[in-house]
């Protein structure tokens, strides 16, 4: 059984950090990318969060990489974002003139091992990690004040929540559900906007978002009262601490929730494989990456500028406009969170494939 | 604090700044060419535009994207009338009685009617939805997923009037769209199906190929194997002018189609590919006369081009009022939203009410220059009808291969092209329906997945919501009079001609059974959620083709399912002939590379197809590749790489 043990990860961040900070000192003046083109591909359609994030990161980044090479953003969509990250593995030299954007679907259908996934996400080196929290909200017709209210709701009150597809992102809250022992059916095909609109029809009374779309679209929900915000997933700040989500400091994390509501700590291979999948869809939500193979000291140049991205007050502005207030993760935080979205142990594994069969008849 | 009314002033005031109607004037005009180019519609023109867009001042950047968006539907026209192929996937219907026009030497004429319906459509959207944003919210709240499900349900009802002689045709036509429409991963599960284990079919058959090889490659084959100009006599008749008296006369179907656009667009369900049929369709069914729809109506022109331009105001209004995006276009739209720091929704009305009335008047004014633009260039475009057709065609060949690239980029995209184009070119040399093959591929998904959540979430009482049964009786009465319709309507002589190729008619019809028969096959190895649909659909269509080739193989009578143009009206050259040249291309192109087999191509066809000197046609083909090299290298248009410079490593503007 893998536990992410907060300590250890805290002290390993802390001295690798040091080690990259200083090593990328030295490397990085050797490496100039001036008069080059750098290629992101972004695996998704344009338009939508993934896109924006792409092109919101490929123009800062390029600011502060050494000899400012000018830097384009290609839109590889297909099979969701598997078309474009199987072309990545396959083709992208290691030469830091191409590099991949990713999102937490890119990393689900490596974890659920889509038959069609030709890439391996471990092999590739973070450059720069940027979190994006949960929320999960319920409807006024619940009659729920908060989350203590899904106790008494327990498995009798048939809830409905909307879905894309059993092995979609929308499965990590699928899983929460089941833990907390709710009686939820997924309407299934639903994107995130299509289930916005049914959940201010009232068609489906359980519904979660990002701080992003939660700003725009929950929030008057929740002023005129027809949302309650429950709970976030929470949150894993830079010492390696499970801590509450910062854009949503009131709101339990999903841990202390599934106390609340059961009435002890959650535990067992559902709650494993929901920890593994609590970094891909929240703390590696978003990722820019190089490819397998990149030589070290191209690596170094691009934590370099990450790193002091990372700390440009303008960009941290930039961003909380954009992302909601989490920060920029770069260097061996970076890697430790990436690395921890992609372990996923076969007992939890083993779980999740035979609930995902007896609870929507789909085979892995 | 301003009212409305006076930031409505202000906005429109700003958008006459130099600076503002720069921007305004370059997006129109780039949405312009994106619309003449086939297969390139909003959502590429939106995409091209992004990286510019980063960063921009939100009103100049706003007022570029919206009046680039206003334009493609206007200038679309152009290669669905002039041409035979849809310039968007929003003016397919134009296509049907548009190219019929231009065949008659009537292409300004119907240009000039598309553009001035096209031009009231785009204010009625914009008029619509500057309304729309003070108070429609509930109105969209109310249509629930019950109400979706019916509007697919009355969408597919349009099929009822676009079958043609045959209903059997038309109903087995629209199962075959159904199940193409199948493919892919499906909306409950995720189950690939029919997938043959590629990524490519995973995601479905992308729109545009399904619309170019169900209207540009028969066109297109259809014209060269004849060897005549566009406009058979090579002389232009009725002009431009024409064509706006003609919009002028037919004000209220311009005014019931562009409410339709606007509607379709604006209420979640249906999407934007289908509002041109809808208006095709109704104004089919409402005229009188119906016997000229097909041949050149120039109606069937102004119905859909009033529709499609209003179904961008229309798809505004989700997306400005929520923040949900009301269409494939405007999810792209949204993307440029964020990049400027805009968040459309509530806020956004509440607090920015400047930049709404930006998007508002940027429309409306968008509309009307492009219209402008438009009306100048048609006159001079339409003599591009009177050259023979050998020599237009081969460009016209390489153009639509350039669109099929716009799906994915990718040599799958030529290939499935080819498949269905020669599906396409069947359908139109005997006889069957393709615009109701498109309904119902267009339709599918969106059937599909509805019928499940309309399933899980309302059962039965759907029929206690009374807006979806309003809807149903209203899908019941198109059904009722398209069946009316054609009881009344003449019989149409059939031509006996068509009996000499009874066998290959039949044979024709037995590989659209195989394709159903496999369909249910590949369903049946799924699970309930995945298989239910496509095996359904699977069976109806078996039923269908079969009473198709049972009625083909009477012998005793002449049946309207029996049709074949080749025997009724024979071509100069074989159509397989001229489709060989098109899988030519397109092998060619996978072997060099995209830019220089286009430019190959067209001096084989010139000097051997057209017997131009050597001269001319290497010139001609020379220049073609160079311009596609252009293209590629500075406006960053993609081609697949082909196999020969891939292996060069050649830069990717050249075919790398």
């Amino acid at each position: 059984m893998t536990r992410y043990t907060p300590k250890a990860t805290a002290l390993t961040a802390a001295l690798s950090l040091t080690a990259s900070i200083a090593m990328a000192g030295t490397a990085a003046a050797d490496f100039s990318l001036e008069g080059e083109q750098i290629e992101v591909i972004v695996p998704y359609s344009p338009g939508g969060a993934a896109d924006a994030y792409g092109r919101f990161i490929s123009a800062q980044l390029g600011k502060f990489l050494p000899g400012s090479p000018t830097v384009i953003v290609r839109n590889a969509p297909g099979a969701g974002a598997i078309a474009g990250t199987n072309g990545f593995q396959q083709d992208a030299d290691p030469d830091g003139l191409t590099l991949l954007v990713t999102s937490t679907s890119t990393l689900m259908n490596a974890l659920l091992e889509d038959p069609r996934v030709k890439y391996d996400l471990s092999t590739m080196t973070p450059v720069v990690v940027n979190p994006l929290g949960m929320m999960v909200y319920g409807h006024e017709s619940l009659g729920i004040e908060d989350v203590g209210g899904l106790a008494d709701l327990g498995g009798d009150t048939p809830l409905r929540s909307g879905a894309h597809t059993p092995t979609s992102a929308d499965l990590v809250q699928l899983i929460e559900f089941h833990i907390l022992g709710l009686d939820v059916t997924p309407i299934f095909g639903l994107q995130r906007a299509d289930a916005k609109q049914a959940f201010e029809r009232g068609e489906i009374s359980i519904s979660y978002d990002n701080p992003l779309s939660y700003n725009t679209y929950v929030a008057p929900m929740v002023e005129s009262g027809i949302a309650m915000p429950l709970y976030a997933m929470g949150y894993v700040d830079s010492s390696g601490e499970r801590v509450r989500d910062p854009a949503f400091p009131d709101l339990p994390t999903f841990p202390e929730a599934a106390e609340t509501v059961l009435g002890e700590a959650p535990s067992g291979p559902a709650y494993d494989a929901w920890q593994t999948m609590f970094f891909s869809r929240v703390m590696a939500s978003k990722a820019v990456l190089l490819p397998e193979g990149t030589p070290d000291e191209i690596v170094a140049a691009y934590q370099a500028a990450a790193e002091e991205m990372a700390q440009d007050p303008e960009f941290i502005a930039e961003t909380e406009k954009m992302f909601g207030g989490y920060p920029t993760l770069t260097g061996a935080e970076a890697k430790d969170r990436w690395l921890a979205a992609l372990k996923f142990d076969d007992e939890a594994r083993a779980w999740l494939y035979g609930w995902l069969e007896e609870s929507f008849g789909v085979s892995r | 604090m301003n009212g409305p009314f006076e930031t409505m002033l202000a906005a429109w005031a700003q958008l006459f700044e130099p600076v503002h109607f720069l921007y305004l004037t370059g997006g129109v005009f780039f949405g312009l060419v994106i619309g003449i180019l086939p297969g390139l519609g909003g959502i590429a023109g939106l995409t091209l535009l992004l990286p510019y867009v980063y960063g921009m001042e939100p009103s100049l950047a706003l007022a570029m994207m919206v009046g680039m968006l206003s334009a493609t539907a206007t200038s679309d026209t152009f290669p669905s009338v002039l041409m035979g192929i849809p310039g968007t996937s929003g003016s397919q219907a134009t296509v049907v009685d548009g190219f019929p026009l231009a065949k008659k030497g009537e292409g300004a004429r119907a240009l000039g009617a598309g553009f001035a319906a096209s031009l009231c459509g785009g204010l009625f959207g914009a008029f619509l939805l500057s309304i729309a944003i003070f108070g429609v919210r509930p109105v969209i709240l109310y249509f629930g997923f019950a109400e979706q499900f019916m509007l697919v349900v009355f969408g597919l009802s349009m099929v009822g009037v676009l079958t043609g002689r045959s209903v059997f045709k038309g109903l087995a036509a629209c199962c075959v769209g159904l199940m193409l429409g199948s493919v892919g991963a499906a909306p409950a599960t995720g189950d690939l199906r029919m997938s043959f284990g590629s990524t490519y079919l995973s995601d479905g058959i992308p729109l545009v190929i399904v619309g170019l090889a169900m209207f540009a490659i028969p066109e297109v084959i259809d014209l060269l194997s004849r060897r005549k100009a566009i406009v058979e006599n090579q002389k232009l008749g009725l002009g431009m002018l024409t064509g706006v008296r003609d919009a002028i006369r037919h004000r209220w179907i311009i005014l019931r189609c562009s409410a339709i656009g606007s509607l379709v667009g604006a209420l979640p369900g249906l999407g934007g590919s289908v509002v041109d049929w809808i208006a095709y369709g109704h104004v089919v069914q409402t005229s009188r006369d119906r016997d000229n729809f097909g041949k050149g109506d120039i109606r069937g022109v102004i119905a859909p081009e009033s529709a499609n331009n209003a179904k961008e105001g229309g798809a505004l209004v989700p997306t400005l009022l929520f923040g949900i995006p009301g269409s494939g276009a405007m999810a792209v739209l949204l993307g440029g939203f964020i990049l400027v720091g805009v968040e459309p929704g509530v806020g956004m009305l509440r607090n920015d009410l400047d930049l709404t009335f930006i998007i508002i008047w940027s429309l409306a004014i968008g509309n009307v220059i492009v219209v402008l633009m438009c009306l100048g260039l048609a006159r001079p475009v339409a003599l591009l009808t009177t050259v023979p057709y050998t020599v237009v065609g081969p460009f016209i060949l390489v153009i639509v291969m350039f669109a099929s690239f716009q799906a994915t980029r990718s040599w799958n995209d030529v290939a499935t092209l080819a498949a269905l184009g020669a599906v396409g070119l069947l359908m139109m040399r005997f006889g069957w329906p393709r615009p109701a093959l498109l309904i119902g591929f267009v339709l599918s998904s969106r059937l599909e997945a509805s019928v499940y959540q309309t399933a899980q979430i309302y059962g039965l009482s759907i029929f206690e919501r009374p807006i979806a049964l309003v809807l149903l009786a209203l899908t019941i009465g198109v059904i009722v009079l398209a069946v009316i319709q054609r009881r009344t309507n003449p019989k149409e002589e059939v031509e006996k001609l068509a009996l000499t190729t009874r066998p290959l008619q039949i044979a024709f019809a037995l590989v659209l059974l195989a394709f159903a028969g496999f369909v249910a096959w590949d369903a049946s190895g799924f699970g309930f959620m995945a298989r239910v649909y496509p095996l359904s659909v699977a069976t109806l269509g078996l039923i269908l083709i079969a009473i198709v080739i049972g009625r083909q193989a009477m012998t005793h009578r002449v049946v309207p399912e029996l049709a074949d143009s080749s025997a009724t009206a024979p071509r100069e050259t074989p159509l397989g002939l001229q489709f060989a040249w098109f899988l030519g291309l397109g092998l060619l192109g996978y072997l060099v590379g995209f830019p220089i087999a286009a430019g190959l191509f067209l001096i084989a066809y010139l000097a051997l197809g057209a017997r131009l000197s050597l001269v001319k046609s290497v010139a001609i083909g020379v220049a073609t590749s160079v311009i596609f090299m252009l293209l590629a290298r500075y406006l960053s248009v993609a081609f697949p790489a082909g196999l020969i410079p891939d292996m060069l490593n050649a830069p990717r503007w050249i075919g790398g």
